[in-house]
């Protein structure tokens, strides 16, 4: 066998080697340039609002017909800051459908305890509204086999088969509200209602049932600033950025940052909605931050592995505004309360509670009760250190995959009739 | 013909450098090229470099808590690339990793709550059914010559399958207590204060380091890599070691999901999605080509880089589209550097 051996020449080498060493070269540029990146990113979009640090900012919804008007003066508090744009419901004079009804749920794979518990508190009101002869067949179920891969683009071809199968009403659990506009109007437009659940979808024809997100960071967040005398170095835990819940989220914490000059916002990570995410990105911001951190921005599901960061470093714990908290995440606050006094601020609410509401939405609308709006804002839990025990899960330690208890009032009847013109419950 | 290989051959000796005519030597530049082909010789340097610029301007940088949690994010990539880089030395790589890792952490956790095992045992019984899985990969690709991008994306979503049909749909589960100190920074290991995942790390590269530079099989690994009909030619049974890398990938990727529950103290469905593109990238920025040459020495020094950049960008208020800028344009660089090497397939 003949053997070829290349050895280049010195003017080639030469010219391998000027390449190599201008692209070494680029380096410090490509650092310079996300440098000043960074520093762009880094300034607060929101301007401060009217008040005192501690104090909530009031800030109008985005209701240009003035729909929140049309709502008891109780729950138009719950719109402050609302992002999305708000509208009248298409079905607000729907007279209902003749039952048993055919159900379809485009639905997203339990790859976590809150999915799994969703889905489930949908199949439930399924099953109770079969015993009373409101649907038939069984829930028709469209999911995807795997969360890492499925697409926006996976969940319209099911929701549009959904359609085509005839369906009288379709629950939507959506990867992205965004995208499923287009398919929601096509089919309210034919006739068939869309009820969502915790993602908004910004259409007359689909009723969300939905968490403000602005309240729900701004409140526990305002609260913390309490505590702390508006004083301290503050780090946010981002989810999905580029997400509108996240950019939300995010926009509500800047406004309460923005009205305490002494909380000095020194970064923010990204956790992905991940414990394991939020863990990682705080374990590296931390081996570059060795300053005090005071005050800990969780925005969502990822209370648990923020605190775990935290202890793993062998750091004292932060304050942790815990939005959406956990079993796991209240079990540190609870340990911590008790062997230090620590206090921590947080919201909740549970899966359970977003399915059960969402077919309870969807049994009034198919039952002619008439939203009024295209969304139903469920009463937030609050939770601070006086009420902590209220939704503490019995046993549950800092390992638990549970949802926090459920508070009571989140979306009883009081909270919901409101919402329709015609409340029969 | 038909060439029969065994495995009594003498062993081809693994081919890490090219040998540069003794006129040529005197120049400069092409001894730094030929220092740099044994030695990573730009990554340390910039290693070296990047640490020294957080010390000097991120106050507490080289505190040694902060340096302890860099070495158990590096170690948590290192680990992730073991298996990794056996499979781009024979010349493949592998897809698989996230899937593997999930379905790693379901096993000691959801998958033994479910089955009533305990953490050990089902431990013991990730090992061969992830070699099994992992082989397979190795054995489909070589036995109809199908490239591992499809085939090892595929094995990994059906190792993660398998396991969800006992554990349940959820993806969900918690570590024993214990499990936690593994990942701890203010850990020790034997009284030792070193965390106990990098003392792990420190042993697998030296097993690694053993195992490709000072046994046969070792060198009949990069034989493979380097052109696998030459190596076939040398009776050496190139498929088995393609089984072999890719189960032994399998393996590792199975047990650093285990550590990674450890380190998050849950699971979730994304928890491997970093390594995927870690376990690829500190592999590249090592210096290891696919098909050969490099080690896992390499590979090691890539995540040392990545994590200490990565740590840097962060104490510079970096948010994560910039350090994804950053991640490509360090690939980038090292692409430049030994992309356009020839491989040694061309050279034998």
């Amino acid at each position: 066998m003949t053997q070829h051996v290349r050895v280049p020449n010195r003017s080639w080498r030469g010219k391998q080697l000027g390449r190599k060493v201008a692209a070494i070269a680029t380096v410090p540029l490509l650092l310079a340039l996300a440098a000043c990146s960074a520093s762009g990113a880094a300034s607060p979009s929101v301007t401060a609002a009217a008040g005192q640090c501690g104090d909530v900012p009031i800030v109008a919804p985005n209701d240009p017909s003035n729909l929140v008007s049309s709502l008891p003066a109780s729950l138009q508090a719950g719109f402050n800051g609302y992002a999305n744009p708000l509208m009248a419901s298409a079905w607000s004079t729907f007279a209902g459908k003749k039952t048993p009804l055919k159900v379809g749920f485009v639905a997203i794979p339990p790859t976590g305890q809150s999915n799994l518990d969703f889905n489930n508190a949908v199949q439930a009101g399924f099953d109770k509204a079969k015993t009373a002869g409101l649907v038939t067949g069984d829930l028709i179920t469209e999911m995807p086999a795997d969360f890492n891969t499925m697409t926006p683009a996976d969940q319209v071809t099911e929701y549009n088969d959904l359609v085509s199968q005839g369906v009288d009403l379709i629950i939507l659990h959506p990867l992205s509200g965004e995208a499923m506009i287009p398919s929601v109007d096509a089919a309210g437009a034919a006739g068939i209602p869309t009820i969502a659940g915790n993602t908004i979808v910004d259409s007359k024809y689909s009723v969300t049932v939905a968490s403000n997100w602005f309240n729900e960071a701004a409140y526990p967040l305002a609260a913390a600033a309490k505590i702390l005398d508006g004083k301290g170095n503050t780090v946010i835990v981002q989810g999905a950025e580029g997400s509108s819940t996240n950019t939300t989220l995010v926009n509500a914490t800047q406004s309460v940052l923005a009205m305490c000059p002494g909380l000095k916002l020194i970064g923010k990570v990204s956790g992905n909605y991940s414990n394991s995410g939020a863990q990682t990105a705080l374990t590296t911001f931390m081996a570059s931050h060795p300053e005090s951190i005071d005050l800990a921005v969780s925005l969502g599901i990822m209370g648990s592995g923020t605190y775990a960061a935290f202890e793993q470093a062998g750091r004292p714990y932060p304050l942790v505004a815990d939005i959406n908290a956990s079993a796991a995440s209240l079990a540190y606050w609870n340990n911590a309360a008790k062997a230090t006094g620590y206090k921590g601020a947080a919201t909740s609410n549970t899966s359970t509670q977003e399915g059960t509401a969402v077919w309870d939405v969807a049994m009034r609308t198919m039952a002619g009760e008439g939203p009024k709006l295209n969304v139903v804002v469920p009463n937030m839990s609050v939770i601070s250190p006086d009420n902590l025990n209220q939704f503490l899960v019995p046993g549950a330690d800092t390992s638990s995959t549970l949802d926090a208890l459920p508070s009571a009032d989140w979306a009883s009847p009081t909270v919901i009739d409101p919402y329709f013109n015609n409340p029969t419950q | 013909m038909t060439i029969r290989a065994t495995e009594h051959a003498p062993a081809p000796v693994a081919p890490t450098t090219v040998s540069v005519p003794a006129g040529r030597q005197s120049n400069g530049f092409a001894r730094l090229i030929t220092i740099q082909k044994q030695i990573p010789v730009v990554q340390l340097v910039l290693l070296v470099v990047v640490f020294l610029v957080g010390v000097v301007t991120l106050p507490g940088f080289g505190s040694p808590v902060s340096i302890a949690s860099i070495l158990i994010l590096s170690a948590l990539a290192g680990l992730a690339s073991v298996g990794q880089t056996l499979v781009v030395i024979i010349g493949g790589f592998d897809l698989s990793v996230a899937g593997f890792i999930v379905a790693g952490a379901l096993m000691v956790t959801q998958f033994a709550q479910v089955t009533g095992l305990s953490f050990f045992t089902a431990l013991l019984l990730l090992i061969p059914v992830f070699l099994v899985l992992g082989g397979l990969t190795g054995y489909i690709c070589h036995r109809f010559n199908v490239h591992p991008i499809i085939i090892s994306l595929a094995m990994g979503s059906i190792a993660l399958g398998l396991v969800r049909v006992v554990s349940g749909t959820a993806i969900v589960g918690s570590p024993p207590a214990f499990l936690r100190a593994l990942t701890s920074p203010i850990g020790g290991t034997f009284g030792i204060p070193i965390p106990p995942i990098v003392a792990i790390w420190i042993v697998v590269a030296i097993a690694m380091a053993l195992f490709l530079h000072r046994t046969v099989a070792g060198r009949k690994l990069y034989a493979t890599g380097a052109n696998p009909r030459a190596a076939g030619y040398s009776l050496v049974r190139t498929r088995w070691f393609w089984v072999g890398a890719f189960a032994f990938s399998g393996l590792c990727s199975g047990l650093v999901g285990v550590a990674l529950v450890a380190f998050a103290g849950s699971v979730d469905s994304s928890l491997g999605d970093p390594y995927l593109f870690v376990s690829l990238a500190a592999v590249i920025v090592g210096g290891t080509v696919f098909g050969g040459p490099g080690d896992y020495t390499r590979t090691i020094v890539g995540a040392l880089v990545l994590t200490t950049i990565t740590t840097v960008l962060v104490g510079y208020g970096l948010v994560k589209a910039d350090q994804q800028i950053m991640y490509g344009a360090i690939i980038l660089l090292a692409m430049a550097i030994y992309g356009r090497d020839k491989k040694l397939k061309d050279r034998v």
